[in-house]
């Protein structure tokens, strides 16, 4: 055995000592040459970078699969050598670090999707299997931050004429849902009448004074009553009870435990109970059909959303509005069925008149001022 | 990094760590949430059985802290190494996990004075459990040392914690929360027209009582840092290894510097920069630990120890962090 110059260091990764030795780089692979010991080789398409290769610096090389040995070949011309005759051990070390990297990115886009894929559909599909104690536990403590102390409007004659209405709008629906309808009158502390309707859980739909203040006819008040049947029959308020459990849930699961105090809070519900657009598509459709069966027409549901729609971008041309605060436009997106909606355009081009209109008028000119009366 | 000379390697990947992850979601974590959705859906939230439910996990995820501090340990030095050779420990995370719950309970029982000791009592535990290759490391001495320090901050603490209740309670009377309640009422009411003033008032006060609890913890954090960083120099002093010694060059500013560094880090990349704090925290470990005497290199052979290919996925799931 002829001795050669000792031109690296070399642990061989069974003992922790180190020893100089000499490297040749052949061909294929590199012959490590340790003294009295046998010499070794690695095979270069074996060799893995593990740290160096840039000017200046040592190359630190290992063994695919081996988790001990190691080699650090100095600059000079046993390292140059070996970066020629085997170039794919820095741009391997190179491809795997990118490779590493894109396969963190997709990993982590994918839980990403996969869970918002879960939040998007699964309340849904698991809405309608909420117990009925929890749905009114909801709906009463929802019902309690939003209606408050406001007065229940319910005179004789204006709740005949509602409940004419209602009758009106179900006998359109091939399986209508269990419901309520009442009317409460909900002011804003400035006093001002609220224009707005709710679908709380368990069927328990409210509108408000001010909506029927507003309104030009009784068939956009049946069409308003029609949309939020639509988000009755579609369950969209327990999907919503759903959403906030799950919500909570992710929350726990991130937390250990610790997000799950926040059950039951209510300005997470108001959150949730603006619904996504697919939910407001689903509730205009079903309001269309119905309305077309109980031969209403449905242009009165599209004359309130364009009324509504031509205030709201009154209120939003920068006209100060001492009575819409900025506080109350940060939280608007949240509290209103028909607030800011971005397709709420689309919702309003969508609905075709029917022809002939509404046939038979839904309420008689009494009833209809009893109706607006309703509130004493 | 380089410890004496040599390279140290971590070659642990994302690969086994995210493994790690997913396999503690999905046994532990997942069916807890699972069965609280449940218990919530069914019994309603503020039902004694979820309460009970919530209380019995917070208390198994407690007892779980020592175990996840253990197995994270584990897991980093079996993906070290250093001259060839993995780092290794070999033993059992459960009897360590007992011993970190005592220390929880004992804390708060004794006023925070069994810290020190209790302290000593796990880094006892876990060194004596650490080896390098085959080699083992030893550790004794006692927690004597830490009781001076620990009383200068304990008692800065009590001073601190009263000057930051004094600026509170001067600020309350000063009337500088008056119509807090009212406009934070105003902020959760749903038909609330409350004007601009209001929402500035509101925050305003919660900014000013945010500065306050940062002003606090700012303080409490330097004064602390003067405990670790005597228990990091003691600790390393009791720590021997194949006949050699450790010096530790821990001070209070180092470690004020470091964490600010690494808060300042993570809250302004909103966490990506998490690897960076890693790696800070290890060449802060690397850079001040020092060797003391002569380690018998020939001696040491690699550990036969099999590699397991999960990641430390409970302390993630905790977050906690064995450094």
């Amino acid at each position: 055995m002829t001795t050669h110059a000792r031109n690296a260091e070399f642990f061989d990764g069974k003992s922790a000592m180190a020893r100089l030795v000499h490297v040749e780089v052949r061909r294929d692979a590199l012959v490590i040459t340790q003294g009295s010991l046998p010499d070794i080789q690695w095979q270069l398409k074996n060799i893995e970078l593990v740290s160096g290769g840039k000017p200046g610096q040592a190359l630190r090389l290992k063994l695919g699969g081996d988790h001990g040995s190691r080699l650090t070949l100095p600059e000079g011309a046993t390292a140059d050598a070996l970066v020629t005759t085997a170039p794919s051990i820095l741009s391997a070390h190179k491809r795997r670090f990118w490779k590493g990297a894109g396969v963190s990115v997709a990993a982590v886009l994918a839980i990403a999707a996969t869970g918002y894929a879960t939040m998007a559909v699964a309340p849904q599909a698991l809405a309608r299997f909420v117990p009925d104690k929890v749905v009114n536990s909801f709906a009463d403590s929802l019902e309690k931050s939003v209606i408050k102390s406001s007065q229940h409007c319910n005179s004789p004659s204006g709740q005949d004429a509602l409940n004419k209405l209602a009758r009106r709008v179900v006998s359109g629906a091939d399986d209508p849902p269990t419901f309520s309808l009442r009317v409460f009158d909900i002011r804003t502390t400035g006093g001002k009448r609220l224009v707005n309707a709710f679908a709380l859980p368990g069927g328990r739909m409210v509108l408000s004074a001010g909506l029927i203040e507003s309104a030009g006819g009784a068939d956009e008040i049946a069409g308003v009553m029609a949309h939020e049947l639509g988000h009755v029959a579609h369950h969209h308020p327990e999907a919503a009870i759903v959403r906030v459990y799950g919500w909570q849930m992710v929350l726990s699961l991130f937390t250990a435990g610790q997000g799950a105090d926040m059950i039951g809070n209510i300005a997470g519900v108001l959150a949730v109970l603006k619904y996504c657009r697919a939910a407001e598509a689903e509730a205009d459709a079903y309001a269309v059909k119905v309305l077309d069966n109980s031969k209403v027409d449905p242009k009165g549901l599209q004359t309130f959303f364009t009324r509504l729609q031509k205030k709201k971008s009154a209120a939003g041309s920068g006209k100060p509005d001492e009575e819409s605060s900025t506080l109350q436009n940060w939280l608007e997106p949240f509290t209103g069925l028909f607030s800011t909606h971005p397709g709420t355009d689309d919702r309003i081009a969508n609905i075709k008149p029917r022809p002939g209109g509404t046939e038979p008028a839904i309420l008689s000119d009494t009833e209809w001022t009893a109706l607006k009366e309703i509130c004493g | 990094m380089r410890v004496n000379g040599e390279p140290v390697e971590y070659t642990g990947t994302g690969k086994e760590l995210f493994i790690g992850f997913i396999v503690i979601m999905a046994i532990v974590f997942l069916p807890l949430a699972l069965i609280g959705l449940g218990l919530a859906v069914y019994y309603g939230p503020e039902s004694l059985i979820l309460i009970a439910f919530q209380l019995a996990v917070t208390f198994a995820l407690i007892t779980l802290y020592g175990f996840a501090i253990y197995r994270a340990r584990w897991y980093r030095l079996s993906r070290t190494v250093w001259r060839g050779i993995r780092g290794a420990l070999p033993g059992s995370a459960l009897s360590y996990s007992g011993k970190y719950f005592g220390s929880l309970l004992l804390g708060p029982m004794t006023a925070g004075w069994a810290t020190p000791a209790m302290n000593l009592i796990l880094a006892e535990h876990i060194t004596n459990d650490m080896r390098f290759g085959n080699t083992p490391f030893s550790f004794s001495g006692h927690s004597g040392p830490l009781y001076a320090r620990y009383a200068l901050c304990w008692f800065g603490t009590i001073l601190a914690y009263l000057a930051i209740a004094g600026l509170a309670i001067a600020l309350f009377y000063s009337g500088t929360f008056n119509g807090l309640e009212t406009a934070l009422n105003k902020l959760g009411d749903y038909t609330a027209a409350s004007d601009r003033r209001t929402g500035i008032h509101v925050v305003g006060i919660v900014a000013g009582l945010l500065a306050i609890y940062l002003l606090y913890v700012a303080i409490r954090s330097t004064i602390w840092s003067l405990y670790t960083a005597r228990e990091l120099n003691i600790f390393a002093r009791y720590t021997r290894f194949s006949g050699a010694g450790f010096e530790f060059n821990a001070t209070a500013w180092s470690l004020i510097a470091l964490w600010f560094g690494n808060i300042v880090l993570i809250v302004f990349t909103l966490g990506i920069a998490h690897p960076f704090v890693e790696q800070r925290i290890m060449r802060y470990f690397v850079e001040r630990l020092q060797v003391v005497g002569v380690i018998d290199f020939a001696s040491i052979q690699q550990s036969q120890a099999k590699l397991d290919k999960r990641g430390e996925g409970l302390i993630d799931a905790l977050d906690l962090d064995a450094f």
